[in-house]
């Protein structure tokens, strides 16, 4: 049995909603390698590689595949950290479109000199500390006050970023030509930045499952679901939240980085709060409850535009609609669906 | 100080205009608890109606304003029923997202029916300016200032002196005992809806000869105008208008006495400031329910 119950969406009408991905349990303390080969962890990135090599081989030279695929893993692994930031943290994080782009902007400049791997590094490094400063200036802030200061911070940085020439960068903060991923002089094609793309995905992947073998995640959920009594069994509220966004944030840099690179231009407005709010769009229609989710739901929003071609104008508010209704009608997001159906299916299995 | 008067009644434009956005806000949060992130597309609806009704319909400014207004009150209602009546027993995070994302869905909607390219709104007073202490001020600024602060006081003495104020204060003060007394919360959400949604019109209208129309023109006031109601603990009427008056304050005077490119930037970082060091607010708590 876990030490504190918890539910990872909370919904004060029905607390039992909480969707039943195995839990682990908490015992003796274990090395990584245990955490990392305990049977979800294991299984689960297992199952990202296979079907990150499935995806990889069906897209074959396709570049409007492989295209659409990478964006997909890169908005995927931004909609990861907010899934930590939301879902985990109970943080309201609208600053992880802004995240993305601090990676973006920071790389652009940075990777002529230091080259792809540096620029990443260092857009890491940046939003780890810009997280962690953002978590500590909102350490009062509950809920909609912490949504309003995010919300404030990702238009300050849409503001920075239309000003790049500011800190001497472009004019309007719109960059082309940024070089794409590679390592030294190689010049990979569609198709090794797409192998190049989900190998960070799978590392992430990795990453994220020791992350929630560790009592970090369990110290988060604790925190989320009430702080006073969290505080009282001696978990650290605050550094909880500056840990938990930090770890959000240095994903979105990551992503935003990433997002640089692969699309070669970047402009303020890939960045702005209706990005964070694909972000929210992404968790929740995957399903909040999971990390998996996160990542589902990038796969179906990058891929939704295809069917929506016929309707393509109308995108805005087909998401705006799409968003509402999976709220309403979806809480817990296509994997909650799956595993409510599949429960059913297969019977009442007890629990413990 | 030529300058400064200037700064000061531009400082004082933008505040009244988010105070009618906070006040929108505020008053929805005390009649249902949700608050409403939709506000900042109802703002842009609100200028572009009138911006419709004055071209495409050729009605006079005034008249066309006050229809763009009406119809904000209707989608108030259409609102209600879309984004908070079926989330009634969600977590009010739910409901945030949810008008946040009607908020969006207007945006788009917009963009459908006008495009994005930026248009210009006149103001009934045209734009002519007056002299007052030898800064120049726009008529517009003055007609913007009279009608907030009429808008103000109307629903001063809405919430004090009648029943919908008793009884949106009631709600705020204990939901459940509330409607154990017979306050009829839903209707009360719905009216609510519609006088936030009205507001929120109203400053769209006042907003549009300012700013440039575009889809995405409320974004910044929304923000600014729940970084007020911040300011005001979500509390006393005129905690909000303080609260709005002083980001507006500082957007104006600090562009033009620092640099005026971040003009928008300086409420942001006040906002962080406060939410760092008073995050209940500069004027008490927030069970204050007088308003």
């Amino acid at each position: 049995m876990n030490p504190v119950s918890v539910s990872e969406v909370t919904s004060p009408s029905s607390p039992s909603t909480s969707t039943s991905w195995p839990e682990p349990s908490a015992g003796a303390p274990r090395s990584w390698l245990q955490r990392l080969t305990a049977r979800s962890g294991l299984l689960g990135v297992i199952g990202a590689a296979v079907i990150l090599l499935i995806l990889g081989m069906w897209a074959g030279d396709d570049a409007y595949n492989l295209s659409v695929l990478t964006a997909s893993l890169v908005y995927g692994i931004a909609a990861l950290g907010l899934y930590y930031a939301y879902s985990v943290g109970g943080m309201f994080a609208f600053g992880q479109a802004a995240m993305m782009g601090l990676g973006a902007y920071i790389t652009a400049k940075v990777c002529e000199s230091i080259g792809f791997v540096g620029g990443v590094l260092l857009a890491m490094v940046v939003t780890a500390g810009v997280g962690a400063l953002l978590a500590l200036v909102l350490r009062k802030a509950q809920h909609m006050y912490f949504a309003v200061g995010t919300l404030a911070f990702a238009e300050l940085c849409v503001i920075l970023f239309h000003h790049w020439d500011f800190l001497g960068g472009e004019r309007s903060g719109n960059i082309y030509g940024i070089p794409g991923p590679g390592i030294g002089e190689t010049e990979l094609d569609m198709a090794g930045i797409y192998w190049l793309i989900a190998g960070i995905t799978l590392a992430v992947v990795i990453v994220a499952t020791l992350v929630n073998a560790s009592p970090m995640r369990r110290s988060a959920l604790a925190v989320k679901n009430n702080p006073t009594v969290a505080q009282a069994n001696g978990i650290p509220v605050t550094a909880t939240k500056v840990r938990i966004l930090v770890f959000a944030s240095v994903l979105g840099g990551l992503a935003g980085a990433l997002h640089a690179h692969t699309m070669s231009s970047i402009a303020p407005e890939s960045y702005g709060v209706g990005v964070a709010i694909d972000l929210f769009l992404m968790v929740l229609i995957g399903g909040p409850g999971t990390m998996w989710g996160a990542l589902l739901g990038a796969f179906v929003l990058r891929w939704l535009p295809e069917f929506l071609r016929p309707i393509q104008q109308y995108e805005t508010v087909a998401y705006s609609f799409l968003l509402l209704a999976t709220i309403v009608l979806l809480p817990q997001g296509i994997l909650g669906g799956v595993s409510r159906l599949f429960r059913k299916v297969v019977g009442r299995r007890v629990r413990g | 100080m030529d300058t400064f008067i200037t700064l000061l009644f531009s400082g004082l434009t933008l505040g009244a205009i988010y105070t009618l956005v906070s006040l929108g806000i505020v008053v929805l949060q005390k009649a249902t608890g949700v608050i409403n992130a939709a506000q900042f597309g109802l703002v842009a609806l609100g200028a572009y109606l009138a911006f419709w009704a004055s071209t495409d319909l050729g009605l006079p400014l005034v008249l066309a304003s006050v229809l763009a207004i009406a119809i904000l009150a209707v989608i108030g209602v259409v609102l209600e029923r879309l984004t908070y009546a079926p989330l009634r027993s969600k977590p009010i995070d739910s409901v945030f997202l949810a008008t946040l994302a009607g908020g969006f869905a207007m945006v788009g909607l917009i963009v459908l029916w006008y495009n994005a390219d930026p248009r210009g709104l006149h103001s009934p007073l045209g734009y002519g300016t007056v002299s007052i202490l030898g800064g120049t001020v726009p008529k517009h600024s003055l007609l913007v200032l009279a009608v907030s602060l009429l808008a103000v006081l109307g629903l001063s003495l809405a919430f004090n002196r009648t029943s919908f104020g008793r009884q949106v204060r009631a709600l705020a003060a204990d939901r459940n005992t509330a409607r154990l007394y017979g306050v009829a919360a839903n209707k009360l959400s719905i009216a609510a809806f519609a006088l936030a949604s009205a507001m929120a019109g109203l400053a769209g209208v006042l907003l549009g000869p300012i700013a440039a129309l575009t889809p995405e023109m409320g974004l910044a006031p929304m923000l600014f105008a729940f970084g007020a109601a911040i300011i005001a603990g979500f509390g006393r009427l005129w905690g909000v208008v303080g609260g709005a008056m002083l980001l507006g304050l500082v957007e104006q005077l600090a562009a033009g006495y620092i640099a005026p490119d971040f003009r928008q930037a300086y409420p942001f970082v006040a906002i962080l400031l406060i939410l760092a060091l008073r995050p209940e607010g500069l004027f008490g708590g927030e069970s204050s329910v007088r308003l």
